[in-house]
């Protein structure tokens, strides 16, 4: 199974709900590219607080509501 | 793919390609390390001149070919900047340091009856070379393989 990061998010969902906005609109909105989008949401990056902040005011939510933790010990469960 | 992972990619496949056309060079000619340098220094210049030459001319078709050429790096882009920066300084620190030796060690060889005679200053303008190159490849590598795999 591919490792993944213990910080998990809901931007794929939080983009549907938001009239299916697209990874590149999400991307210029934040201002980074749409492959960081992508690594992010595949929980393949770990965005920077700022960057963390930025996305969940695009989308009007609070940090916890957009990236949650999930410890490694919970995630094989 | 992001434009800047195909610059990534152009940056690994001329540093294979200089290592490869100098090492298969360095192999095939007569007297290998210790050839003639009158040969090797015109030879060593060509190398590193088309190196950036190409260098130059698939980042310009990059660029002109991408739909998102952009060269501001955002901070992903940055950060695995920064892990082929630390690879390449290690290979390069290593790598200096078994050159150093090996020259040291070289000096004592030609006082030796019946060893190896290769000139140390052949010795090192092979191996700065080489360690330069292989340093670029291995943060050209170290790149390719953050973008495809992520900053886990």
């Amino acid at each position: 199974m591919a490792k993944k990061l213990p910080i998990t998010n809901s931007i794929r969902r939080l983009r549907f709900d938001a009239d299916e906005m697209t990874q590149q609109a999400l991307a210029e909105k934040v201002g980074v590219t749409r492959q960081t989008i992508l690594a992010i949401e595949a929980a393949r990056y770990s965005p920077t607080l700022e960057l963390a902040f930025k996305i969940a005011e695009v989308f009007g939510k609070e940090l916890g509501e957009v990236f949650q933790y999930v410890p490694a010990s919970e995630q094989t469960k | 793919m992001s434009y800047q992972e195909r610059n990534n990619w152009i940056e690994l496949l001329v540093a294979l390609w200089a290592i490869g056309y100098y090492g298969v060079t360095l192999l095939s000619v007569e007297g290998g390390l210790g050839a003639d340098l009158s040969y090797f220094l015109p030879f060593l210049v060509k190398v590193i001149v088309v190196s950036i030459v190409l260098g130059i001319v698939l980042a310009i078709l990059n660029r002109v070919l991408s739909k998102d050429a952009n060269d501001a790096k955002d901070e992903m882009d940055k950060a695995i900047d920064m892990r082929g920066f630390r690879n390449a300084y290690w290979v390069m620190s290593g790598a200096l340091m078994v050159v150093i030796f090996a020259g040291l060690a070289n000096e004592r060889m030609l006082e030796v009856e019946g060893a190896p005679q290769i000139a140390t200053t052949n010795l090192l303008i092979h191996s700065i070379f080489m360690v330069a190159a292989l340093s670029g490849l291995v943060q050209s590598a170290t790149q390719v393989f953050y973008y495809r795999r992520g900053l886990l």
